[in-house]
């Protein structure tokens, strides 16, 4: 595969598909974290989660990850992926994550592999915040270009 | 043409073709949007198809340098982790 052919078939994966699996698959790693939150014993006791700890207890952890898991999956099964709702939703998600992967990365060393998928996750939250602010810019700049 | 040929079946088939052809041209006219003069607007619409080409060859060159830094961004925080590793490794080793 050339550097040219690589480029096209990232470009198409990044911008020309859609995300509802992705937004489905971050409401179900929520409502994970809320059962396993929930599950009786001290999940906090770990120094894993010592940051998180500090912020909030388990049982509030559970419920912010039981909202957000409700919301999005709400998200996806009402399909309104542009209103006001799923915008805020998708900034508060991308936080969410990136806080929880930000807090366990500085709880612990070295980096504890498990947190792979959450750091794929936080990614994910990141790029379906982010990527229909980047396609107006384009849009907006393909306009101005014409005139 | 033969003597029995029946030119009145022939008018009313024209007639009807021709009633089909104008329905069929009413419902296209109805689809542009029409200029200051009121009547559809042709030019303007070929020329908004031009611009929506051009549009989308500027989001796609915009969509495709983002792509590249994504990808340069990408490479460059797994070859810092990967260095940092690395020293890390080192200084373990080394010691």
């Amino acid at each position: 595969m050339t550097r040219e052919a690589l480029l096209d078939s990232l470009t198409h994966t990044l911008w020309n598909t859609n995300m509802v699996v992705t937004r489905l698959i971050l409401g179900i790693a929520e409502f994970f974290w809320f059962l396993l939150l929930m599950w009786p014993g001290d999940t906090f006791g770990r120094p894993t989660y010592s940051h998180m700890a500090k912020v909030m207890p388990e049982e509030a952890w559970a419920l912010v990850f039981f909202l957000s898991s409700v919301t999005q999956i709400t998200i996806v099964i009402r399909r309104e992926f542009h209103n006001w709702l799923a915008r805020y939703f998708a900034a508060w998600n991308m936080v969410l994550w990136v806080y929880i992967v930000g807090s366990m990365l500085l709880s612990v060393y070295p980096p504890p592999a498990a947190i792979s998928a959450e750091i794929t996750l936080a990614l994910a939250s990141v790029w379906i915040w982010v990527r229909p602010h980047l396609l107006l810019r384009g849009i907006e700049r393909a306009r101005e270009s014409q005139f | 043409m033969p003597e029995n040929h029946n030119f009145e079946k022939d008018i009313q088939d024209l007639n009807a073709r021709v009633s089909a052809i104008e329905h069929k041209n009413a419902r296209i006219v109805e689809a542009f949007v029409k200029n200051d003069l009121g009547v559809p607007d042709y030019d303007g619409h070929r020329k908004a198809h031009i611009e929506m080409i051009e549009q989308a060859k500027v989001v796609s060159g915009y969509k495709r340098t983002l792509t590249q830094r994504i990808l340069d961004g990408g490479l460059a925080v797994a070859g810092l982790l990967l260095g940092a590793g690395a020293i890390d490794w080192l200084r373990v080793h080394l010691k």
